[in-house]
């Protein structure tokens, strides 16, 4: 008995006969081959309608084929799982009920079976009215009723992989030759292979539409160029922010775009000058602000990066805007209120704290013509107004402090220093505090200690701080110890007390902002918990490591690092703050020019001042010489050669280097008597950023080295 | 010395003009920028302490008339106030000052401090 979930043998589709070379059969070839072509056009005509392009499929394999009707199944989301996808009859006859039954319930669920089989076998197979297994008994009843008696069920295969079915219902009168399997088989296949094709081609779209919606969902404006540096993409932003329409910018190489950046931005050439260096790297990355005019007036932070696809190949580069017009606007209102209340807050404090200094006097202060005499209460009550005025400025000064620590604008102005030197000067400023508690500070430093590189106000500060910490914290008839030793590339300050100790618990959080070891005794200190914060953040600004070692219960040690002053040659260790801070006078009429000038050298690192003119240039370097001057030639007053003339004439120690920077207009006789007058190197406008930089570095080099040749 | 004091600050003018008149010095007070200007155009003195914050003319605007003015222009000026941002101290030594002392000053030192910026100045 056969197994009802099989289907016999003979029942099979019969193996496929070569095509022999005779013209019906050349002629058949072509219908075929005019067949896949038809195919194939369906799916570009539909491929956006995925029920559409189904419906379509299995009609055209109808019409060619000359059946009467047929359907599709395909298997979609889970392997296996088959799903009803197209039914589509004859073309020019009604779809009747008879023809499309097979189909529909209760049908289907017999037509869905032997689908299921035929994926399952790999196999197509016939189903004759005749013969027929027990289980599809009900097909062959509906096959009678449309005068078919043939229904074929043949898997659609993409490289042997089964992605779904087709059935068709061949009519009694229709002879099914072997080609006709064959044609069908390759109708069959092109049908696959276009279904295949069409789902990649959604799921493509669909990720492409998802990251579209992704990009222009984000809230900067996004522009991509590709490898020929053409803008093959921008953003929803991108078109809010700049007032342009896709059409504007799409395939438009950078010079086309140019033309449209000099309607918004303030400074279309700085931008080019520090674009297109970025646009002939296939590497750099950098970021850099420019205030937008159009469609209103912004500040846009411009970030760009190479794209990069998976195989390493450069796909283009990607210029990303963002509006900080509101975080700069946010941040000035911060500055300015912290400069107005600590303005505010000092302006009294000044006249509180200088009449009680004039009230109580200063025992060495003996040129007071006539020494106030007052009563121990009156002199008690007035040194704790006093006291507490000072607490009040510390606090001040601290938050003034912390406050451009984390906006990062903390400047140093870093120097040769004695390290025994500093730790003298800190202790004298806490000598009179140290007098009063009954503590005395001990100074031990080697005969030779190795100088270090760094702020002097603020390496002097951070000693004060930890000395009065250890002072504060230590009993009356007690010594607190400063020393400093070197400590491989540093010099390593420690600040010893015998006091009680900081707990291990403590030792964490010491560090932090308004961290303060049991408040009754740091109240009564007259601490602001900022101090070890500053000072922490002041030594990682130099480069070095401040930390305490616990010596408890017999006090504590804090320790930290300052590098040392290092020769030419190892400059390059040290982080850019500690290089010597080189003044760079920028002398330009250009009141646009000047400020972009400005920005670009103190982004490296310079030291920058400005001067409108000639004579405010050499007032300038009559009061402090610079480190360079770059000069502009073409000036309303008196000109550079001018200014050139007259520096030579003044009396520095050494001679200030020159840089001309000028228009690019003024032709050869203008370089060559600038060169005679003495300027170092001649320049003209428009340069890229980095060869300016690298002029002045090379420059400066040269007069600190005068072996060195510029380059 | 010949100190001309530029402050608004009542308070702070005397505190200011005691200090300094305990280190032996003179001073003269005036109150508002434009005064700053008439006077160190008058007068002879050996250092303008100019506060920045004052009606009429801030001392910014009087440092730079005072330094575009021939009679006045070698007249040292130390900006002395309690603004004591980077921008703002560095505002003021370009526009010609040779020193700024933030306030609130010690009333002991400030004639050292003065001083010591008119030496190194």
């Amino acid at each position: 008995m056969n197994n009802p979930s099989t289907i016999p043998n003979q029942l099979q589709c019969p193996s496929l006969s070569p095509i022999d070379g005779s013209a019906a059969t050349l002629a058949y070839t072509q219908k075929l081959l005019d067949a896949v072509n038809a195919m194939t056009s369906v799916a570009l005509q539909y491929h956006r309608q995925p029920e559409r392009f189904m419906e379509e499929m299995i009609s055209c394999l109808i019409k060619i084929m000359n059946f009467q009707a047929g359907a599709l199944f395909i298997s979609e989301k889970q392997p296996g799982a088959l799903c009803l996808a197209a039914v589509a009859t004859a073309p020019g006859q009604k779809p009747t009920t008879e023809q499309s039954a097979l189909w529909r319930a209760p049908l289907l669920d017999h037509t869905q079976k032997l689908a299921q089989q035929t994926i399952d076998q790999g196999q197509a197979f016939i189903i004759t009215a005749d013969l027929i297994p027990p289980h599809l008994k009900p097909i062959g009843a509906a096959l009678q009723n449309q005068a078919a008696d043939r229904l074929i069920s043949m898997p659609l295969l993409v490289e042997q992989r089964p992605i779904g079915v087709v059935q068709t219902v061949v009519p009694i009168q229709h002879s099914f030759a072997q080609t006709e399997v064959l044609a069908m088989q390759l109708l069959a296949g092109q049908i696959a292979v276009t279904i295949e094709r069409l789902w990649s081609f959604m799921a493509l779209r669909a990720e492409q539409e998802r990251t579209r919606a992704v990009v222009d969902a984000t809230n900067d404006a996004i522009l991509m160029l590709d490898a020929t540096r053409r803008v093959i993409m921008i953003n929803r932003r991108a078109k809010f922010f700049f007032g342009l329409a896709e059409r504007d910018v799409w395939g438009k190489e950078y010079h086309q775009l140019y033309i449209l950046l000099t309607l918004i931005l303030d400074e279309p050439q700085r931008f080019t000058q520090w674009f297109l260096p970025l646009l002939e790297s296939e590497t750099k990355r950098d970021m850099e602000e420019f205030q937008a005019l159009l469609p209103e007036p912004r500040l846009l932070q411009c970030f760009t990066a190479p794209v990069v696809g998976h195989d390493e190949q450069y796909l283009g580069r990607i210029l990303i805007f963002r509006d900080i017009t509101r975080e700069r606007e946010v941040e000035r209102m911060k500055n300015d209120f912290i400069s107005i209340v600590s303005h505010e807050l000092r302006t009294p404090l000044t006249s509180i704290r200088g009449s009680l200094q004039l009230v109580l006097g200063r025992k060495s202060m003996e040129t007071k013509p006539q020494s106030l005499t007052l009563p121990p209460r009156s002199l008690e009550l007035l040194n704790v107004s006093l006291s507490n005025t000072e607490r009040l400025i510390r606090l001040i000064n601290d938050i003034l402090d912390i406050s451009k620590i984390e906006q990062g604008r903390i400047q140093l102005q870093p120097d040769t220093l004695d390290p025994a030197n500093v730790c003298q000067a800190a202790c004298n400023e806490v000598a009179a505090f140290a007098t009063t508690r009954g503590i005395t500070v001990q100074i031990e430093t080697p005969e030779e200690l190795p100088s270090i590189c760094a702020d002097r106000d603020r390496t002097v500060q951070i000693l004060i701080n930890l000395i009065s910490n250890a002072i504060k914290f230590s009993e009356s008839g007690q010594q607190v110890l400063l020393s400093a030793q070197p400590f491989d590339k540093f010099v390593r300050f420690s600040v010893r007390d015998w006091g009680r100790g900081i707990a291990p618990e403590d030792q964490q959080r010491i560090f932090q902002k308004f961290q303060q070891l049991d408040s009754s005794t740091t109240r009564n200190a007259g601490g602001t918990g900022l101090g070890l914060a500053i000072c922490k953040a002041l030594v990682e600004e130099h480069g070095g490591r401040i930390w305490l070692e616990d010596a408890m219960p017999h006090g504590t040690v804090f320790h930290f690092t300052l590098p040392l002053a290092v020769d030419h040659a190892d400059q390059a260790d040290i982080p850019r703050q500690l290089k010597r801070q080189t003044l760079v006078l920028v002398v330009d009429d250009d009141p646009h020019v000047r400020p972009l000038l400005a920005r670009l050298l103190e982004k490296h690192g310079f030291h920058v001042a400005s001067a409108a003119n000639g004579v405010e240039a050499l007032e300038f370097v009559r009061r402090k010489q610079p480190d360079l001057i770059l000069l502009d030639i073409k000036m309303p007053d008196i000109d550079g050669f001018e200014v050139l003339r007259r520096l030579k004439h003044m009396n520095h120690i050494h001679p200030i280097p020159v840089v001309i920077l000028t228009a690019n207009d003024l032709g050869e006789i203008t370089r060559t008597r600038a060169l005679r007058l003495g300027a170092f190197v001649y320049l003209e406008k428009p340069i890229a950023s980095e060869h300016l930089i690298s002029t002045i570095e090379q420059v400066l080099d040269q007069v600190e080295n005068p072996a060195i040749t510029p380059g | 010395m010949n100190i001309l004091l530029a402050e608004d600050e009542p308070d702070i003018q005397l505190v200011t003009r005691l200090a300094l008149e305990d280190a032996g010095h003179t001073i003269k007070v005036v109150s508002d920028g434009q005064a700053v200007i008439e006077h160190a155009q008058a007068s002879s003195f050996d250092v303008l302490l100019l506060d920045i914050m004052m009606p009429r003319l801030d001392g910014f605007a009087v440092c730079l008339q005072l330094k575009s003015d021939p009679r006045t222009r070698d007249l040292p000026i130390i900006f002395f106030s309690a603004k004591s941002q980077e921008a703002e101290v560095e505002k003021g030594l370009s526009l010609g000052a040779i020193g700024y002392i933030v306030k609130p000053f010690d009333v002991f030192t400030l004639a050292d401090a003065i001083d010591s910026i008119l030496r190194t100045g």
